[in-house]
């Protein structure tokens, strides 16, 4: 190997970057994890949207039919949103790692 | 008897965190060292390089296989670096933190030429010569990265060494 050579690989080594970083990796779980967290709220999100949608949409005829007196569904409405998104949290705080471990 | 990249990955589509955690333990020095050598920053290099493992985490299921998983994770790399050069425009280049690496037997002014030179290769032609002498990618693996075909990347190497090595007054071959 040439003197050129030689301070080439030099170059290279010093312009790489180290066998291990924990800052990095760090940085990379912390970054996924905010990601991850924002999938959930998302997915909690569209959840509540749909299921209060649902809600709204069904609800007063489902509890006439079950034989539920319902006299005033506008206020009815909003109770079953907020209990579905309740419900919802819930499931979503109570949810298990997903991690293997 | 470290698990193959393969195990791991299909450990991460599952959802194992500490399984996509070793694959950034094991890959990061070489997606990192190619960004570092291609980006006219270090701490843009480090941003692409954990922007490429967010990228690369969310799009586990489009990696197929085919290519080694470096070569996929490089790829993702090589547009993240294209597209950030391409929003900043090349006036605003800034000198690289080569400037801020260690002294050593190699002095700093023809480290510093180096660095010139190296930035002063077409794009292509630096990440080629930045995957298979800044790193130990075969010239395979530069093409799945860069897209490329493998005799381009033979002659991309071939050239942007011979370049390197005349700023060092060596054989340019």
């Amino acid at each position: 190997m040439s003197d050129a050579e030689t301070r080439l690989a030099e170059f290279w080594d010093q312009t790489g970057a180290p066998a291990r970083d924990l800052i990095f990796e760090l940085g990379v779980q912390q970054a996924i994890a905010r990601r991850r967290f924002l999938i959930d709220v998302a997915g909690l999100a569209a959840g509540v949207v749909v299921v209060g949608a649902f809600v709204l949409a069904v609800g007063h005829d489902a509890l006439a039919g079950a034989g539920v007196p319902v006299s005033n569904f506008d206020a009815i409405g909003p109770v079953l949103a907020a209990v579905a998104a309740i419900g919802a949290a819930m499931v979503w705080f109570s949810r298990t790692p997903q991690d293997e471990a | 008897m470290s698990e193959p990249d393969a195990d791991l990955v299909a450990a991460a589509r599952r959802g194992s965190q500490r399984a996509f955690q070793q694959l950034v333990e094991r890959h990061q020095q070489a997606v990192r060292g190619f960004l570092r050598r291609t980006c006219a920053d270090a701490d843009d290099a480090d941003d692409l390089a954990q922007e490429t493992f967010l990228t690369a985490w969310s799009s586990l299921l489009l990696y197929r296989g085919g290519a080694s998983l470096r070569s996929w994770l490089c790829a993702i790399a090589w547009k993240k670096s294209l597209t950030l050069r391409r929003s900043r425009g090349r006036e605003r280049r800034r000198h690289d933190s080569l400037e801020e690496t260690p002294p050593s037997a190699l002095g700093a002014e023809a480290r510093m030429d180096l660095a010139a030179a190296l930035r002063t290769l077409p794009d292509e032609q630096r990440a080629a010569v930045a995957l298979c002498l800044g790193g130990d990618f075969s010239h395979t693996e530069a093409a799945e990265a860069l897209g490329l075909p493998l005799g381009t990347i033979k002659s991309h190497v071939q050239r942007g060494r011979a370049k390197l090595l005349a700023v060092l007054g060596g054989p340019d071959e």
